[in-house]
């Protein structure tokens, strides 16, 4: 405990460092992620085998072990010189998040009820307004519910970004296994499980925020 | 080189930890799931609703947690070995399954167990009958989705001594070789497809028609 | 089989949801139990089946205190139907009916005519419903569905906690009439909870008053209406409740056979003045009904004029009373004949008897 206190006392630089870095490469990724799962969702929606089909092929992709997907980013990534460093991290972590984003996407456009859209045809609403007042609000709460999943589990993927000289909290969790520095593990461990809690939380009352009064009036 | 190299060079070593592999999620998960299915059931009885709730809360935050979190302070606990990884691992996939368990059994529609217990069930065959029948969507999805997390993150602890596929990945992770990194990812995407597979078969067998309805189909 | 209830109250804590009420519920006949939401009816029910523990006084089966019966036991031989129906979704239609037949160990081939009756019983093709599953069917459906289930066993108590409040009134209207011919047939002791007077007087034999947990009225429907204790019952039962009973009422059920009828060749003044109604009924010489005639009007007519003037108005036995105060109301007439398919005379309405009974 007094090892860890000190550690933490003399490496608040570093920590810092590692936890903007963790956070850069999951910024990076989202709106990326964020973008292209919502158009494939939009896209796919509605034509239920193509569905079935692209959601199977994500899911595919979230049996890749991360350390493995890191390292095969790094191979493909290598021609362009960016083989190395935040972009394999960045790209690996938006191939994860496409399954939460699609999935939900699709479920979000999916259950939108037909009745709603035709009575907002019927009241004379052009095909844009419907999409910016109908459907995207009523979509809202499931997309940023994908969103909250991609991040939640990036907290996770992200620390492999060691490996690969992305930098992020994995430093201390595996260099500290590596050297068997207890304060340091238990540093990343605080860290990143304080990270997924804080930004679950945080995007949990995003989502809150968003979600029309109207639909969360539930059953009970 | 070719990515296929070390997979086709090294058929037996890669077999090797693939059984190690499987040895490790087979005893981490299904002691998961027979543990998380009798905690689900048992956190939403009656008379342990407060416990329950208080243990809800508790697995709704760990579900944000990372699982190297977990792995790392596992080995801050209980040191390196198989053990450790499998206790990391048991208590990582357990997490799903609990919610999942409870979740279904919580949603079981109220009027349905009053018209069950109005009829002259004892709670016995309410939870048999009612209860775990019409939660069974829920528990499967918990526990395909715990046994899908549970192959990805051994290969994370082989980090902490798990062996198995993660060691191969992790050696060819540190030295870029980007056919060891194949020959380790293939197999547990493998894995991880078939047992969702065998799963998906099994769900479709334990799961009544009646609740696959859609209502307007 | 009769159920008393004596001095039963119910508390949830310091609330009494249940206060001391004292009933009895008649054997084969549906006793409803009505009034506003939160006033204790499924509060009652339940205690009748053992779901709720009674706080005070005690319920009687067959004068058997029903802590002397296995709640499992009991709840096995009382039909329910609550609110929602509750049909098991994982089930289809034959596995819940099938539900407390199984837990009763009855045999598959018994179960299986059982449901097949019970299907026809409340209106249901057996071939066509058996193997839907609740999200299958209609609302309608579902709720004949749960009566099926609830008599599966062949309970002899029934317990309906307003089993048709979500059906929209066109399909109420028509599973209340199907209930009503299914009690004529299998004659249970029904106790039947709704918020709705129409269906209390519809259905019930007998119906109870409830308002915050005590019962201000009970007794035989049209006790009950005729003679509402207080401000509160006659609120709830409103204006016009006696003309809607009539609709609900069978003309047979009111015949009065002291009526006049003559013969119309036999038909001299003297004769017709000796009658001592008000109205005298002509028939033809094989007794048949040919019209009807005030004494007022034939006083006024010669007798030839009798024939062109006879009134033809009638009803069929089948009629509700609310037919025959039509007729009266708009002929301004106070007897109306009522004449068999054979065109016999059965007997007649009379005003008196549709506004003044009892
Ligand atoms: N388990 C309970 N705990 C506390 N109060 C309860 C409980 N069950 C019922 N009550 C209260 O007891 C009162 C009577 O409830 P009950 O369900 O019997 O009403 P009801 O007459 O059936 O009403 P409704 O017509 O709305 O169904 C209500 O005020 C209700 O809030
Ligand atoms: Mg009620």
């Amino acid at each position: 405990m007094e090892n860890f206190i000190k550690y933490i006392t003399r490496n608040y630089e570093i920590i810092i460092k590692e936890l903007l870095n963790h956070l850069s490469i999951i910024g990076i990724a989202l709106p990326f992620a964020v973008i292209i799962g919502v158009s494939v969702g939009i896209i796919i929606a509605g034509k239920p085998k193509i569905s079935k089909i692209i959601i199977y092929i994500s899911g595919m992709f979230m049996t890749i072990p991360s350390p493995a997907l890191f390292g095969i980013m790094i191979i493909l990534l290598a021609p362009f010189n960016a083989g190395l460093g935040k972009p394999p991290a960045v790209i690996a972590l938006i191939i994860y998040s496409l399954l939460p984003m699609i999935r939900n996407t699709v479920n979000a456009v999916n259950s939108l009820d037909h009745n709603i859209i035709e009575a907002a045809e019927g009241m004379g609403m052009k095909n844009y307004q419907i999409l910016i007042k109908i459907r995207i609000p009523l979509a809202l709460p499931l997309i940023m519910s994908g969103i909250r999943s991609s991040v939640v589990m990036g907290v996770g993927v992200a620390t492999i970004g060691y490996y690969i000289a992305a930098g992020g909290l994995g430093y201390f969790i595996f260099a500290g296994l590596s050297r068997s520095r207890f304060e340091m593990i238990l540093t990343g461990v605080i860290l990143t499980a304080a990270l997924g809690i804080f930004l679950n939380y945080f995007i949990l009352k995003l989502e809150d925020i968003i979600t029309p009064k109207g639909l969360k009036i539930s059953g009970e | 080189m070719n990515i296929f190299t070390y997979l086709l060079e090294n058929p037996d070593y890669i077999l090797e930890k693939t059984f190690q592999h499987i040895y490790i999620f087979l005893i981490s998960w299904s002691f998961a799931v027979i543990t998380g299915i009798i905690s689900g059931i048992f956190i939403t009885r009656e008379k342990n609703k407060k416990i329950g709730r208080i243990i809800l809360v508790i697995i709704g935050i760990t579900q944000s947690v990372p699982s190297i979190a977990v792995i790392a302070l596992f080995f801050l606990f209980m040191g390196i070995g198989f053990i450790t990884a499998a206790f990391a691992l048991f208590l990582y996939s357990l997490v799903p399954i609990v919610f999942n368990t409870a979740s279904g059994l919580i949603s079981v529609d109220g009027n349905v167990k009053e018209a069950a217990l109005g009829m002259g069930m004892t709670k016995k065959d309410i939870l048999f009958k009612i209860e775990i029948p019409m939660a069974m969507p829920s528990v499967f999805s918990g526990i395909r989705n715990s046994a899908v997390i549970n192959i990805a993150t051994a290969t994370v602890a082989a980090t902490i001594g798990a062996g198995g596929l993660g060691v191969i990945i992790f050696t060819g992770l540190s030295h870029f070789n980007a056919s060891m990194i194949f020959a380790g990812a293939v197999p547990v995407s493998f894995l991880a497809l078939s047992i969702d597979l065998i799963l998906g078969f099994l769900e479709k067998k334990f799961t009544s028609e009646g609740l696959k309805i859609s209502e307007e189909g | 089989m009769p159920i008393k209830l004596k001095n039963l109250t119910k508390k949830f804590g310091d609330y009494t949801a249940v206060n001391n009420i004292t009933l009895s519920i008649e054997d084969s006949k549906i006793t409803v139990l009505i009034g506003p939401s939160g006033c204790g009816k499924t509060t009652t029910l339940k205690m009748i089946n053992g779901l709720i523990k009674r706080t005070e006084g005690n319920i009687f089966f067959n004068e058997i205190s029903i802590d002397k019966i296995n709640p499992i036991d009991l709840r096995r031989r009382i039909g329910y139907v609550i609110q929602e129906i509750g049909l098991f979704p994982h089930m289809n239609v034959y596995q819940n009916i099938a539900v407390v037949p199984k837990l009763l160990g009855w045999k598959e081939n018994k179960i299986k005519n059982r449901i097949n009756e019970l299907l026809e019983l409340v209106n249901l093709n057996p071939e066509e419903n058996i193997f839907k599953y609740p999200k299958q069917l209609s609302g309608g459906q579902k709720q004949r569905v749960g009566v099926a289930r609830a008599l599966a066993a062949d309970p002899e108590i029934l317990l309906m906690d307003e089993p048709f409040g979500a059906i929209d009134p066109i399909n109420r209207e028509k599973l209340q009439d199907a209930f009503i011919d299914i009690q004529e047939k299998i004659k249970k002791t029904i106790v039947f909870v709704t918020h709705d007077i129409r269906e209390a007087i519809k259905l019930g034999d007998s119906i109870s008053v409830f308002n915050t947990g005590k019962i201000e009225q009970s007794g035989k429907t049209f006790e009950i209406i005729k003679k509402p204790k207080n401000k509160f019952v006659s609120n709830l039962i409103g204006n016009h409740a006696e003309i809607n009973t009539l609709e609900f009422r069978k003309a047979e059920n009111s015949i009065d056979k002291d009526f006049s009828a003559v013969k119309i060749n036999a038909s001299d003044t003297n004769l017709l003045k000796e009658q001592k109604n008000s109205y005298v009924i002509f028939l033809d010489d094989n007794n048949n009904f040919l019209g009807i005639l005030s004494k007022e009007k034939i006083s006024q007519l010669s007798t030839e004029n009798y024939l062109n003037n006879l009134k033809t108005y009638f009803i069929t036995p089948d009629s509700t009373l609310l037919d025959a105060a039509g007729i009266m109301l708009s002929k301004g007439i106070n007897t109306v004949p009522v004449i068999s398919a054979e065109k016999k005379v059965l007997g007649v309405i009379k005003y008196e008897t549709i506004f003044q009974e009892e």
